[in-house]
């Protein structure tokens, strides 16, 4: 009888040490591949969502439309608004590199005639986290404007055209987002999430 | 009545079985939510790279020397940018592709551009349903609106002064810029024409074969380079004459724009003036009964040195001659200052009574701008004429009237964009930013507290255009091209 009442429950006790080494571990990397998964697309569309509007002639350099990306928008990412600038900080957990390009033709008589040039940059959230490769142009104004972009050799960016082919005289409209999910992970299993995306309109 | 021992051996394994049977419900939820997230994700992405491609091929609808080469322009571009915003093989995609259609008839002045985005997508779980993979279409459509546009050069005297550091004027520097402008612009379906002003204006009507060769062998960019500077500001019957042409193409179906470079305040207005003698600055005979321009200086109440000083006709047959030595016998007044000193205008007030309420087109002279703004504060002494400075608040509130005039057609409603080039001429002649800002109601105007946040207010609802302040000529170029990528983002939605 002792020994019946002691097996009584080795059921329930076998499917826990199951679950405890299998179901669990599934069931939290599922969780948290879902939420990066979930991030990873709400960057993509937070991307898309930006280069559009950009391209369509928002102003981001306007303090209340930084708030409204990183505040709505970005709602969950950890993306800090800048404090009235156009550079960024370094805090928070993602960063947003707003940038267009123009492929300045040979009428233009300036020394950057016939190279694709950066005209307006803007970094809305943790500059530390990613530096954009397409032109570091040497002064920029407090609305995001490129200053002196037909002469200043730091403009160009002709390895745009390595990711889009722009005619001469033609526009992109450029919006690279940087993220870094620091409070996901299953320790020892699932490190580093993160997500980047880049959109061209 | 169970025995202990049979339940006990039933027991054995039964968990092997439950995690089994969990397993059998888990795994193809499990599997389910991986291919149809994974079918979500993509989607998203090909939707982003369909929305782009249509967008940047209406925006490259504008690249090409005639209707062909910009719909192939617009084609390839669409093409490029949805390649590089759909990565190949994508979360193991094949066979991206996007079709681009060209609808350039349907809508009169609008073009479409549709993109068809196709991708398979696999499948990897739902292969147990014999699923192997599975189609993603989508479709997006943007527009390029064809543009009417008045081009409104300043080609007053102070352009001529050379620019420090390139050995060229002003004048020559705004020749080379505006005739890139006009590359931003398509041929054979935006119309464009020109207007270019000193004391004078001269007019070029519109045209969508703005890059072909004229009757005379003219084009607007060879008429831009063919330009010589010299004379008055007289902005007002410039713009006048930009909205003249606006009003002759009547288009509502064309975005009307008008684009004005300007290196100062406007110094000349045109009106009926009431002339009480034709002696002392009169330099021949003449006939005073049509519009005539009056221009002033500002330097001590005194005209500038071969200034167009008096009376003229308002308009120029051609860009060949300098603007003030136009008349022909007995038609309109020349009054002329001699060379190489300062005449005093007591010489014009002698032969004019006083300076009209309105310039010739009705646009008041008085105010308002002159009162609201806190670089003036006053309204023009329209009853001394030997007053310089008065003259030149009659031109600034002639010209602010008429921006506002052009503003407010609500059939047309025509934008206006504005670049103030400094760096010429006298300081205190330099374009004032918050009256080109007015007249291209510039939305950072509610950014300035006072005047601009009360300028902004009164013109809620009217056509927001954009003003760029070029510090110099070398400047200019950035200038049109931010004007232009402006227009661009207005013609393509």
């Amino acid at each position: 009888m002792f020994r019946k009442r002691n097996e009584r429950g080795n059921v329930y006790v076998e499917f826990a040490l199951v679950a405890s080494f299998f179901f669990v571990p599934l069931i939290l990397g599922l969780i948290t591949v879902g939420i990066a998964v979930l991030r990873n697309f709400q960057v993509n569309q937070l991307t898309r969502d930006v280069g559009h509007m950009m391209a369509k002639g928002v102003d981001f350099s306007q303090q209340s439309n930084q708030n409204l990306v990183a505040n709505d928008l970005a709602n969950g990412l950890s993306l800090q608004a800048n404090s009235g600038n156009v550079t960024g900080s370094s805090s928070g957990g993602g960063v947003l590199v707003l940038s267009i390009f123009r492929y300045l033709p040979s009428s233009c008589g300036c020394a950057n005639a016939g190279h694709v040039v950066v005209t307006e940059r803007i970094v809305i959230g943790n500059n530390s986290l990613y530096t954009t490769p397409f032109g570091s142009p040497a002064s920029i104004n407090g609305s995001g404007n490129v200053q002196n972009y037909t002469t200043d050799t730091g403009a160009r960016a002709d390895n745009v055209l390595s990711v889009i082919s722009i005619a001469s005289g033609g526009l992109a409209y450029m919006t690279e987002g940087d993220f870094s999910f620091t409070d996901l992970g299953v320790v020892g299993f699932i490190t580093h999430l993160g997500a980047f995306n880049r959109a061209v309109f | 009545m169970q025995e202990p021992g049979n339940r006990k051996k039933r027991s054995r394994g039964i968990a092997i079985v439950l995690t089994t049977l969990t397993l059998s419900v888990t795994l193809p939820l499990v599997g389910l939510g991986f291919d149809v997230g994974t079918l979500y994700l993509i989607k998203s992405k090909l939707s982003a790279a369909s929305d782009s491609a249509a967008l940047a091929g209406a925006r490259a609808l504008s690249e090409g020397a005639n209707e062909a080469a910009q719909e192939t322009n617009a084609t390839s571009t669409a093409q490029s940018f949805f390649s590089g915003n759909f990565p190949t093989a994508y979360w193991n995609t094949t066979g991206a592709s996007a079709t681009v259609t060209i609808d350039a008839t349907s809508t009169p002045n609008y073009r479409t551009v549709t993109v068809n985005a196709t991708v398979t997508a696999p499948l990897y779980f739902l292969r147990v349903l014999n699923q192997q993979n599975s189609t993603i279409n989508v479709t997006s459509q943007a527009g390029r609106r064809d543009v009417m546009m008045m081009l409104v050069l300043d080609r007053s005297n102070s352009m001529n002064q050379i620019v420090a550091g390139t050995g060229l004027s002003a004048c020559s520097i705004m020749q080379t810029d505006a005739q890139a402008f006009l590359g931003y612009f398509a041929p054979g379906r935006d119309e464009i024409g020109l207007v270019v002003f000193g004391s004078s204006t001269y007019t070029y009507p519109p045209t969508t074969s703005f890059t072909t060769p004229d009757a005379n062998g003219n084009t607007i960019g060879s008429l831009i380079a063919s330009i010589t500077c010299f004379g008055d500001t007289s902005t007002a019957a410039a713009m006048n004459a930009a909205y003249g042409q606006i009003l002759a193409v009547n288009s509502t179906t064309r975005e009307n724009v008008v684009t004005l470079m300007t290196d100062g305040l406007p110094t000349s207005i045109t009106s009926d003036f009431v002339v009480d003698h034709l002696v002392r600055s009169n330099d021949g005979s003449c006939n005073p009964t049509g519009p005539s321009v009056f221009g002033g200086g500002t330097v001590n109440g005194n005209m500038f040195p071969g200034g167009s000083l008096g009376l003229l006709v308002p308009s120029q047959p051609s860009l060949g001659s300098p603007d003030t030595v136009i008349l022909p016998t007995g038609n309109g007044c020349h009054f002329w200052a001699p060379l190489g000193s300062y005449v005093n205008m007591g010489y014009v007030s002698y032969d004019i009574a006083g300076l009209p309420t309105t310039d010739y087109w009705g646009n008041a002279t008085q105010g308002p701008y002159t009162t609201e703004s806190p670089a003036y504060g006053s309204a023009a002494n329209l009853n001394d004429v030997t007053d310089a400075q008065g003259a030149v608040y009659a031109a600034i509130n002639a010209v602010d009237n008429q921006a506002n005039v052009i503003r407010t057609n609500a059939t047309l409603k025509p934008y206006i964009y504005t670049i103030g080039l400094s760096g010429d001429g006298a300081v205190d002649q330099y374009p004032d930013p918050l009256l080109l800002m007015k007249m291209a109601n510039d939305p950072n105007l509610a950014g300035i507290t006072g005047a601009g946040q009360t300028f902004y207010n009164q013109q809620i609802g009217q056509p927001q255009g954009l003003n760029v302040n070029a510090p110099d000529a070398t400047q200019l170029a950035m200038a049109f091209d931010t004007i232009a990528r402006q227009i661009s983002i207005r013609l393509s939605q």
